[in-house]
């Protein structure tokens, strides 16, 4: 079973002020449970291939400071030793599994942050966005 | 798989700046890939990426972003732990303990630091079958085994994972019919999330396609296999199953000439290959592993078309719409050749013998860049049909190391590698014996988009006869792979570099 979500916003074009950074490989870890972390620009991994939803998805429609869920995955995922079957979806990127979680703003905290503003979350990009702008 | 995108979205107090990225949790292997098409950190302090637990008090950055910049084309993958807090290697499909079919695997240790691990061996069900092997190897150590010599009960194995405290490694597997034909497929380090791209299916009187499947998780997975032609079969793997069958075998034994591709849904959690066989007289085997990979370009790096050898070659649009691909082939020194463009339909192929497909008659090598992602690989026959080996690369992006996994001691090896930068590459070839000790090095300056091709003792000023294996390194990406031949010139197989 295939769950996808889709959060779309229509803006303006883009005028970006910053460059690219240096493409050197990165890894990192292993955590305190045993995760670990490679990204793209290591060479003997997949190339980097965008999946697009943008027919298959369905619109959360969040706006600033928001969280939206639970959101049923599909399937039971585990994070971290624990099984979960949803979802919360904060505005400021990053989703969460725990009920009730904050919405994160303003900026993302250092990652662990016990009691931070957000816990048990996969931050894609924690940082002070708004949907709605 | 689940999917969480953020498109077009802006910061709070600069509404200019969009970002695009995704989050994707995958079942059974609960793998997490953030994907980032276009985002433009503000570093550490306002931008955070990383994972979590329950209480905050273990996870991970992601310290790219504390860099300020514009990120663009680029993943990072979160990886747990297996259960037991070890790695797991597949070797997806064995066959010993018969009359006519025999197994090798092989591990080597590409790191600097000892490696500890177990080979546990398991049936078609998943059952634990034979007595594990437990294997420490030094630095840049290797571990070649023949299933049917050191495993018990070999007729009951189905497949094996090795189960180790490292990462560093990679293996192989070679299945084969003495004297007559083998097939060589990689280790698998990276468990399919996806979509599984069978790029090629030849069901005719002349050749057959078999198909490997491994289910890796622990719940029974319905799979759908849909071919070009638009059918497909419903197919269910349970919990750790392992089953292979042959293309024609969905269809009541009977050849079907109009399938030449197809996908395999739900397939997250899910290992394989496939097998490509000549019937009748000639012997013709070698296989491909079946993976969800999928690249902008695909690299040829070898091209054989002379009285002796065919070459043959596949280039998969995976895609429901149709795609631009460009062809550049290029000489063995480097120097690119007039450039081909062409059409690909949706669910299209380019495919042909080298020969056939017009490229110019200096082609050493040559790349197919596509506007769509495309799977692709290459077969090198004998054009007497009794030998036939069949390379793909794996990440469309070369590497900057590996290794050739296996010297061939009764028989030849020939290597094959390209500089796929437009810089010249320094390259270190080192040969190694199975306890890690350097045989020999070479130096090598390649330059851009030159190839590099002979048999291994050759590319070597001193002798490696001792050797088992060969590593490299280099400063720039390369592209390539090697081939194996017995001494009686019936068995070959073909490796990527790992």
């Amino acid at each position: 079973m295939v769950k996808k979500i889709f959060l779309i916003i229509v803006g303006t074009a883009v005028s970006l002020l910053l460059i690219s950074s240096a493409s050197m490989a990165l890894t990192g870890g292993p955590d305190g449970f045993g995760y670990e972390f490679y990204d793209s620009s290591e060479g003997d991994v997949p190339p980097f291939s965008w999946i697009d939803i943008s027919e298959s998805g369905s619109l959360l429609g969040l706006n600033d400071d928001q969280v939206a869920g639970p959101i049923p995955i599909g399937f039971t995922f585990k994070f971290y030793g624990h099984n979960y079957t949803q979802v919360y979806v904060s505005s400021n990127g990053f989703i969460s599994f725990n009920s009730g979680s904050g919405n994160g703003c303003c900026s993302g905290d250092s990652l662990p942050t016990p009691g931070g503003d957000a816990d048990n979350i996969i931050a894609a990009f924690w940082d002070n966005l708004d949907p709605s702008g | 798989m689940f999917i969480v995108e953020f498109s077009n979205i802006p910061f709070s107090a600069i509404g200019s700046i969009k970002n695009y990225f995704q989050i994707i949790l995958y079942e059974g292997s609960n793998h997490i890939l953030v994907n980032y098409l276009d985002v433009t950190s503000r570093g550490s302090g306002n931008t955070t990426a990383g994972i979590e637990n329950l209480n905050g008090t273990t996870g991970l950055q992601y310290s790219r972003m504390d860099t300020p910049g514009r990120y663009t084309n680029r993943y990072v993958r979160y990886v747990p732990p297996s259960e037991n807090g070890t790695r797991a290697l597949y070797f997806p499909h064995v066959d010993s303990g018969g009359n006519t079919w025999e197994t090798e695997i092989g591990v080597i240790n590409k790191s600097e630091q000892e490696l500890n691990g177990i080979f546990k061996a398991y049936n078609d069900n998943g059952e634990s079958v034979s007595s594990n092997i437990a294997v420490t190897l030094p630095p840049k150590g290797r571990r070649e085994i023949t299933i049917g010599n050191e495993f018990m009960n070999p007729g009951d194995i189905g497949y094996i994972i090795f189960e180790s405290d490292s990462e560093s490694l990679a293996g192989y597997t070679k299945f084969y019919q003495e004297g007559v034909y083998r097939a060589a497929i990689p280790a698998v380090k990276v468990v399919n999330a996806s979509d599984i791209y069978i790029s090629h299916i030849d069901s005719i009187a002349y050749w057959w396609t078999g198909i490997s499947l491994v289910n890796t998780t622990s719940a029974a997975k319905e799979l759908t296999i849909t071919f070009n032609d638009g059918r497909s079969v419903a197919y269910t793997l349970n919990a750790n199953e392992h089953k292979a069958f042959t293309i024609d075998s969905l269809f009541n034994d009977q050849p079907q000439p109009d399938i030449k591709s197809a996908v395999i849904t739900n397939a997250s959690g899910i290992i394989g290959l496939e097998i490509f066989g000549s019937a009748g007289s000639d012997n013709q085997l070698d296989g491909l592993l079946l993976t969800d990979n999928t690249a902008s370009t695909i690299y040829y790096p070898h091209v054989a078309s002379d009285a002796l050898w065919w070459t043959g070659i596949v280039a998969y649009n995976p895609s429901d719409s149709a795609c631009t691909i460009t062809i550049t082939p290029y000489s063995a020194q480097g120097t690119p050749l007039l450039v081909s463009t062409l059409p690909l339909a949706g669910k299209g192929k380019y495919i042909g013998l080298v020969s056939n497909l017009g490229l110019p008659a200096q082609t050493a090598w040559f790349k197919i860049d596509s506007t769509r992602p495309l799977t692709g690989f290459e077969l090198f026959s004998t054009v007497d049909g009794d030998q036939l080996a069949a390379y793909a690369e794996k990440s469309g992006a070369g590497a900057k190391e590996g290794v050739f996994a296996k010297i061939e001691k009764s028989g030849w090896t020939g290597i094959a590698f390209v500089n796929i930068e437009n810089a010249p590459a320094d390259v270190t070839m080192t040969a190694y014996n199975d306890t890690g000790s350097v045989i020999a090095t070479q130096t090598l300056n390649i330059s851009s988009y030159e190839k590099v091709v002979g048999m291994a003792p050759y590319l070597f000023s001193q002798d490696i006869s001792a050797a088992t294996y060969i590593g490299y390194s280099s400063d720039k990406n390369l592209v390539g792979f090697q081939i194996n031949a017995s001494s009686d010139n019936m068995m070959l197989d073909a490796l990527p570099g790992m």
